[in-house]
């Protein structure tokens, strides 16, 4: 009786309007899954099984990419309960400890995974330049590359200002006095870095601004060519692809 | 009938109605960016900060011994009273901004060693130059204000 209810429910109107395939038992349906699927059609229907192997890539860009995604979302649940404001941001981040429930896991979940995130980026930076796998066409892949890795650095470092420690206090004093010595434009940097000349209330509404919206929308952004390009130029590449560099000229 | 005009026939500025059309167009695309583009980078330099005042009354002028520095934390300033006189210097290092500490012989900061004499000169480590001097004035009652805005050399003294 499950059989025959389940038939109707996969063949009813709510279903089919849902999901314009059938289900994945057929090389078409498998495709299919794929390829009209708005999230998992950035990844290619079918990948070469070199690719997917361990000692290809270390699996560091992908996990990189999950990385992200979990800051994303604990990122999100520490919102519930953190306010930028210089009198309370740090009440904050206590209550978050030891009043939340499950806090100090989301806590040190983000903590973590920024750590592990900048790691891991380097390694993958580290395996797609011991693989050639930057060399021509994909040279404009590692230059993406490069802005993502920028991007995830100021990430941590507009989101360790985030708990108003002293830690915090004082690293962003460090890093803003270091952007002052740029040459000409230096202290108008550090101006508009900081709002102001102090590391006060508006630095740290800045930085969460920083940190919450502009910079992960950048690297969504910035991934999504990341990953379309890797399609484009025909899957990850290994030694065997880059020996001899396809120039496009 | 000259219809079909070729490249020969344009004038000598090299100009016709289509070139101007689309230099028309095209400048007022890129005004418009460029008019976007200096209001967005305006926008984020505030005009109003809500920062704390710049000023700071001292202490009766007697409170400061002769040959003492006071370290004031508020302000992170030190104020240092020798012979010839009184002298306000700034308590953040030249180098990237830590608060130094004075050891009763030298100036000492604890984030990358950098070292200054007595006077704020610079002694040691990697700060480019001395520890800066304020300005110190004379308030309406005849005490002393220290203003942290305004940046003097270090032969100044204020005789109190």
């Amino acid at each position: 009786m499950i059989n025959d209810l389940s038939q109707r429910f996969f063949r009813s109107r709510l279903w089919k309007s849902v999901f314009r395939h059938g289900l994945p038992n057929t090389p078409k349906n498998q495709s299919l899954v794929t390829f009209t699927n708005v999230f998992l059609h950035l990844h290619s229907v079918k990948s070469k099984v070199r690719s997917m192997r361990f000692t290809t890539t270390f699996w560091a860009g992908g996990i990189s990419t999950v990385l992200f995604f979990l800051l994303t979302l604990t990122g999100i649940a520490l919102m519930f309960y953190y306010i930028p404001s210089t009198s309370i941001a740090y009440d904050n981040m206590k209550d978050l400890e030891f009043a939340v429930s499950f806090g100090m896991l989301i806590r040190n979940m983000h903590r973590w995974s920024a750590h592990m995130m900048v790691l891991f980026v380097f390694l993958h930076m580290c395996r797609v330049f011991y693989a050639g796998a930057y060399k021509s066409p994909r040279e404009f892949n590692w230059v993406i590359g490069v802005v993502l890795l920028v991007c995830t650095l100021l990430l941590s470092f507009t989101g360790y200002l985030l708990p108003w420690d002293q830690l915090a206090i004082w690293a962003i004093t460090v890093g803003s006095t270091m952007a002052k010595y740029a040459p000409f434009i230096g202290p108008q940097i550090r101006f508009g870095l900081l709002g102001g000349n102090i590391v006060g209330q508006n630095a740290l509404l800045r930085f969460y601004v920083l940190h919450c919206i502009v910079l992960p929308v950048a690297v969504l952004l910035l991934l999504a060519i990341h990953f379309w390009r890797i399609r484009k130029d025909g899957g990850i590449a290994d030694p065997g692809d880059t020996v001899s560099a396809n120039v496009i000229m | 009938m000259a219809t079909n005009r070729g490249p020969q026939d344009e004038s000598a500025l090299d100009m016709n109605r289509r070139k101007f059309f689309h230099f028309v167009g095209f400048g007022a695309l890129a005004a418009t960016l460029g008019g976007a583009a200096f209001g967005g980078l305006r926008f984020i330099f505030p005009n109003v900060l809500y920062e704390p005042s710049n000023r700071l009354k001292l202490a009766a002028a007697g409170t400061f011994g002769e040959g003492t520095v006071t370290f004031l934390d508020e302000k992170k300033v030190f104020i240092r009273r020798t012979n010839e006189g009184f002298q306000a210097i700034s308590a953040v290092c030249a180098h990237l901004g830590c608060t130094v500490k004075w050891l009763g012989t030298e100036f000492h900061c604890p984030c990358h060693g950098s070292t200054y004499s007595p006077d704020g000169e610079r002694t040691g480590g990697p700060a480019p130059r001395g520890l800066d001097h304020f300005a110190i004035e004379t308030a309406r009652d005849g005490g002393m204000v220290v203003d942290l805005s305004k940046v003097v050399t270090k032969t100044d003294y204020y005789k109190a």
